[in-house]
């Protein structure tokens, strides 16, 4: 677990930068997800032509790897996958030099 | 629904910014509606190009970035902006509309995204908001070079992803590294653009060089400009030199953007 995906509140989340160590057959699947802003089971199933088993299956393991997250528009509903992307980390550097540029932005 | 095309080269110094500009104005003037998003949040500059001045920016995307506003809110109509060689206006068929999504230009607001960070999905909503809000038939992403987390997201989302690079070894390299990545991220379809092409390199040897090298179509090898570098992003170029040989490769851009 690497910095960037252990922020202060200790949930996993993950970058596109780790979606790229997916197996292949779960990133083809979270990379739909991602274009299409979330989808069902069944539409990955008949976009990707993938067995619906075998796309819940890999639904269901993106969402355990914490890239993806699963939820109900409504009771009853069809269960629908959206993507779930770490904020972009902030850069490393000292305090006091961003102090130091907000300081020079103030006197400008 | 609109098609996202992302402009991207491994390497700083290609001329995304220009050639996203020109081609994206050039759409809009085949009466089509666009918008344009400056993701290059570390160093804005496509705004120059357009000519919209700092002081015409009530919000930009760092504002949406920090919740302060709607993405909408965040897009200015800059085709009154674009002037031709005689200094007018440019002429958009019916329809045509020209919009952008400019970066901060200011210091401190640039040094808080790098201090701070940003939610990337709330980047992603932004784009398909602004297509849905906005009814674009296009948007393009200009962005910064190399690969990281807002980069990686415009490659993953793109129906058309054009790559530019240069005719140098350490461009071939690094643009090896983001064919590569695109093809991990499922991209529909991915061009490439030689830009700054030598004059006395021999155009066709060296598309079909590239094109053999990372197995991807060559649509474009715009030559190196004394007249574009002259013009030192001080407006469209294609616009203000229709008949130029830089202008005619960025129609070739053009033919492969509205064949998707």
């Amino acid at each position: 677990m690497t910095e960037n995906e252990m922020p202060d509140d200790g949930a996993v989340r993950r970058t596109l930068l780790n979606a790229l160590d997916l197996p292949d057959d779960l990133r083809m699947v979270f990379n739909y997800v991602l274009r299409e802003r979330g989808s069902t089971a069944e539409h990955v199933s008949a976009a990707l032509n993938m067995a619906l088993d075998q796309t819940d299956a890999a639904l269901l393991e993106l969402v355990e790897l914490a890239y993806l997250e699963a939820y109900h528009n409504e009771p009853e509903s069809a269960v629908v996958y959206k993507p779930k992307l770490a904020k972009r980390p902030s850069r490393r550097i000292a305090s006091d030099l961003w102090s130091a540029l907000d300081n020079s932005e103030s006197n400008s | 629904m609109g098609k996202i095309v992302s402009i991207h080269s491994f390497r700083g110094g290609t001329g995304k910014s220009n050639v996203t500009a020109n081609t994206s104005t050039q759409v809009a003037m085949r009466g089509y509606r666009v918008g344009v998003v400056d993701t290059d949040i570390q160093s804005p500059g496509i705004h120059v190009i357009f000519g919209l001045d700092d002081s015409q920016m009530n919000y930009s995307l760092n504002d949406y970035l920090w919740g302060k506003c709607d993405i909408q809110e965040t897009a200015y109509s800059v085709g009154q902006y674009v002037m031709d060689g005689h200094n007018n206006s440019v002429k958009l068929a019916p329809g045509g509309e020209i919009f952008l999504i400019p970066s901060s230009i200011k210091a401190g607001e640039i040094t808080r995204i790098l201090r701070d960070g940003y939610d990337v999905g709330l980047l992603n909503e932004g784009f398909q908001d602004i297509i849905e809000r906005l009814n674009l038939d296009y948007l393009f992403i200009d962005t910064h070079p190399g690969l990281n987390e807002e980069t990686l997201l415009s490659i993953a989302i793109s129906d058309l992803l054009l790559l530019i690079l240069r005719p140098d070894n350490q461009d071939f390299q690094g643009t090896g590294v983001t064919v590569d990545v695109a093809r991990k991220l499922g991209v529909p379809a991915l061009s490439l653009v030689i830009n700054k092409l030598l004059t006395s390199y021999d155009a066709n040897a060296v598309r079909q060089t590239v094109a053999d090298t990372f197995a991807a179509e060559v649509i474009a090898a715009l030559p190196l400009s004394e007249d574009v570098a002259g013009n030192a992003s001080s407006g469209v170029f294609s616009v203000m030199y229709p008949d130029h040989a830089w202008s005619r490769q960025i129609y070739a851009i053009v033919d492969r953007v509205l064949s998707l």
